[in-house]
C-alpha cells in the first residue's frame, strides 16, 4: 500500500456517521468536452477512478464529498481552491494538483446541471454528533491507552492528538463519545488510513485509546 | 425607527409554540454538507416568526467540539480583572432574552453571478428564535477594560482539522460588544442551546451576520486591534466600492462585513407549485440589520405595480416579521410574484444584489412562479 502508514488515523464523529450526503448528492454531470475546459492541454482528464481515489485520499478526512460536489466553478477557481486546500494541509501530491483541479473543473463546471440537495432529518442530523453510551468500549485504562496511542496512532495524528501533515485531530471531538463509531473508523479504515484488524486492536484497547484521548483535552 | 435597546425583552415575548405551526414531523433540513454539518432551513419554514430549533439551520466550519456542559469562557487581555465564568456564576447577572435574526453571511452564496466558491447556500441559511443569556456588557464590566482596548477577539471550542487549517478567529469592536443587545447566550428558544447551536454558550449579536455569533464560545480577548488570520483578514470582507461581477479584489480594498442588508424571501407559494383557484397567499419574511422593516411590497406583474403586505410580529432592527399578500385568483394558468421589502428610512432591497467574491449577504428580489389549476 503505497503512500499509507501503519498509523491510526480516525476520523470525526461527523465524517463517520454523516456519509448520507454522498448517496443522495447530485447526479453524476457529464463531463461533455464542449463543456468541459482543460487546464494544461499536456495533461488528459482524470479517470472517474483515479480522481476518486485521491479525493477519498486527500479530501474526505476533513469534508465529505458534497463540498466538492456542490461547487460550480472555473478551471481558475478550482485551480485556486485545490491550492488553497493544499496550503491548509491537504496531502495532495505536487504533480497531482493541476490533473486533481482539471478533473474537478470538467465535473463540476459553471455549465454543469445545479445540485439537487439533499435533505435529512432533524433527528438525524442531532443524533449524527450526539454522544452515545460506550457499551463495549467503557472502562478504558489511559495509561495504556496512552502507550498504545503513541505506538500505533501518533505518528499521523502528533504526539499531542493535534493533527499533523495526515491525520486530523483527535482532541475534544464527538467521535470521541461515539465509541462504537470510533471503533468502525479504527476497523475499517477511511481514507490514507488503514484498517485495523480486530486482532491487533480489541474492544478493551479501543476503550483505552478512547480513555487516553478524552483526557487529553 | 426603533433603537436597539426596543430589542431587549425581558422573557420571551413570543409563546414559541403557537408560532411554531403545522406539525414538524414530515419536515426536513437542506443537507448542504454532511460532515461538517451545514444544513439549511427549509424554505417552505421562513414563514413563522420563530424557527424552530430542529428546523434552524446549522453552519460549522470545523464541526463541532465534544458536548461538554462545564466548558467555561476565559476573559483576558486588556482587563483590570482576567477570569473565566460559566453557567453558575451568570446567575449573579441579568438574564435578557432578545428576538433576533441569524443569518449566516454566506446565505444566498448559489443565487451570485458569475459564481463563487462555498457552501452554495440557497435561501436556508437564516432563521429567527429568541435567545437568552447575559449581556456581554455585564461581563466585560466586571472584568474591567482597560484604555487602549478597541477590540473583543472571539474564539470558540471548535478547533481545525489540522494545524495548517487556520482557526476562526473573529473579533468585534469594543462598541458593538458593549452594546446592550450582544449576548452570551445559553438559551434558543426556550430551551438549553444544542450541541449543533453552540452549546453550552455562543454570541448573539442582533442585526450582524452569524459569522460573528461565535457558537462553543470559550474565549473572549479584549485587545487593541482587530483580529488577525484567515478569517478576519481574509474571509468575511466586502470590496469597499462596488466592483463588477466576477472581479478580483484585493484584500486591502475590502472591509470587514458586519450588518445585514435589508432582505425579503417568499417561502409560500413554492416555485413551481400547483395552487387551487380562488384565495392565493403569498408569505414570507422581511429583515434588517440596521432598522426596522417600514413596509414589503408584492408585485404580480413583473414589478410594474406594487402593493404593500400584511406584517406580523414586532418590528425591529435585527428581527425579522412575517409578511403576507392574500388575494382571490379565479383564472387558471402560470402567476408570478415578487417581493422587496423597505425598510425605515428609506433604504430598499435591490432588485440585484451587489456581487461580491465571497459571495456574501445576497438579498436580491425574491420572484416565484406557480400555477392556479381549476
Amino acid at each position: 500500500m503505497p503512500r499509507r502508514t501503519t498509523a491510526l488515523l480516525a476520523l470525526t464523529a461527523a465524517i463517520a456517521v454523516g456519509c448520507k450526503g454522498d448517496h443522495a448528492g447530485p447526479p453524476p454531470a457529464p463531463a461533455s468536452s464542449a463543456s468541459a475546459p482543460v487546464i494544461s492541454s499536456a495533461a488528459p482528464l482524470l479517470s472517474d477512478t483515479a480522481a476518486h481515489a485521491m479525493i477519498v485520499d486527500d479530501c474526505l478526512s476533513c469534508h465529505t464529498e458534497q463540498m466538492l460536489a456542490q461547487q460550480r466553478l472555473t478551471p481558475r477557481q478550482w485551480a485556486s481552491e485545490v491550492k488553497k486546500m493544499q496550503g491548509w494541509g491537504a496531502p495532495v501530491e505536487p504533480e497531482n494538483i493541476d490533473p486533481l483541479a482539471a478533473y474537478l473543473a470538467a465535473k463540476y463546471s459553471t455549465e454543469t446541471a445545479p445540485e439537487r440537495v439533499p435533505t435529512i432529518s432533524p433527528a438525524d442530523a442531532a443524533a449524527a454528533i450526539a454522544p452515545l453510551p460506550d457499551g463495549a468500549f467503557a472502562g478504558g485504562d489511559a495509561g495504556r491507552g496512552a502507550t498504545a496511542y503513541h505506538e500505533l496512532c501518533a505518528t499521523c495524528h502528533a504526539d499531542d492528538a493535534g493533527g499533523a501533515a495526515v491525520g486530523v485531530h483527535l482532541v475534544d471531538r464527538p467521535l470521541l463519545h461515539r465509541a462504537a463509531d470510533f471503533a468502525r473508523v479504527v476497523r475499517s479504515g477511511r481514507g490514507r488510513m488503514p484498517a485495523f484488524r480486530v486482532e491487533d486492536v480489541p474492544d478493551a484497547q479501543i476503550a483505552n485509546l478512547l480513555a487516553h484521548l478524552r483526557s487529553s483535552r | 425607527m426603533m433603537r436597539r435597546r426596543q430589542l431587549i425583552e425581558l422573557g420571551a415575548s413570543i409563546a414559541t409554540s403557537t408560532l411554531v405551526g403545522p406539525a414538524l414531523a414530515d419536515e426536513a433540513l437542506l443537507q448542504h454538507l454532511g460532515a461538517p454539518q451545514d444544513l439549511g432551513t427549509p424554505l417552505e419554514a421562513l414563514n413563522r416568526l420563530i424557527t424552530p430549533t430542529p428546523l434552524f439551520f446549522v453552519r460549522s466550519h470545523f464541526g463541532p467540539p465534544a458536548l461538554d456542559l462545564a466548558r467555561k469562557i476565559r476573559i483576558s487581555g486588556l482587563v483590570r480583572q482576567p477570569f473565566e465564568i460559566d453557567e453558575t456564576a451568570f446567575g449573579h447577572l441579568q438574564q435578557v432574552t432578545v428576538t433576533a435574526v441569524l443569518q449566516c453571511a454566506g446565505n444566498g452564496r448559489a443565487l451570485q453571478t458569475p459564481r463563487v466558491p462555498g457552501v452554495q447556500w440557497v435561501h436556508g441559511a437564516m432563521g429567527q428564535a429568541t435567545w437568552t443569556g447575559v449581556r456581554l456588557k455585564d461581563v466585560l464590566e466586571r472584568a474591567g477594560v482597560l484604555p487602549g482596548a478597541a477590540h473583543v477577539r472571539l474564539a470558540g471550542a471548535d478547533l481545525p482539522p489540522k494545524p495548517t487549517v487556520p482557526a476562526f478567529l473573529r473579533s468585534i469592536p469594543l462598541a458593538r460588544a458593549l452594546d446592550p443587545g450582544t449576548l452570551i447566550a445559553y438559551r434558543m428558544n426556550g430551551e438549553p442551546l444544542t450541541l449543533a447551536h453552540g452549546a453550552p454558550f455562543r454570541l448573539i449579536v442582533p442585526g450582524w451576520a452569524g459569522d460573528h455569533w461565535i457558537k462553543w464560545l470559550t474565549d473572549l480577548h479584549v485587545q487593541k486591534d482587530e483580529a488577525e488570520g484567515f478569517y478576519f483578514q481574509t474571509a468575511y470582507r466586502l470590496p469597499i466600492e462596488p466592483v463588477s461581477p466576477g472581479a478580483a479584489v484585493p484584500p486591502e480594498a475590502t472591509r470587514p462585513l458586519t450588518t445585514l442588508p435589508v432582505k425579503s424571501i417568499i417561502a409560500q407559494p413554492l416555485d413551481g407549485s400547483r395552487q387551487r383557484v380562488g384565495k392565493q397567499e403569498i408569505t414570507g419574511v422581511a429583515f434588517s440589520g440596521e432598522k426596522a422593516i417600514a413596509r414589503v411590497e408584492v408585485s404580480l406583474d413583473g414589478g410594474a405595480s406594487w402593493r404593500a403586505a400584511t406584517l406580523e410580529g414586532e418590528p425591529g432592527a435585527g428581527r425579522w416579521q412575517v409578511f403576507r399578500h392574500v388575494f382571490e385568483d379565479r383564472t387558471p394558468g402560470p402567476k408570478h410574484a415578487v417581493v422587496r421589502a423597505i425598510e425605515a428610512g428609506g433604504a430598499t432591497q435591490p432588485e440585484k444584489a451587489a456581487w461580491n467574491p465571497g459571495g456574501y449577504l445576497w438579498n436580491g428580489w425574491h420572484a416565484v412562479s406557480w400555477e392556479v389549476v381549476a
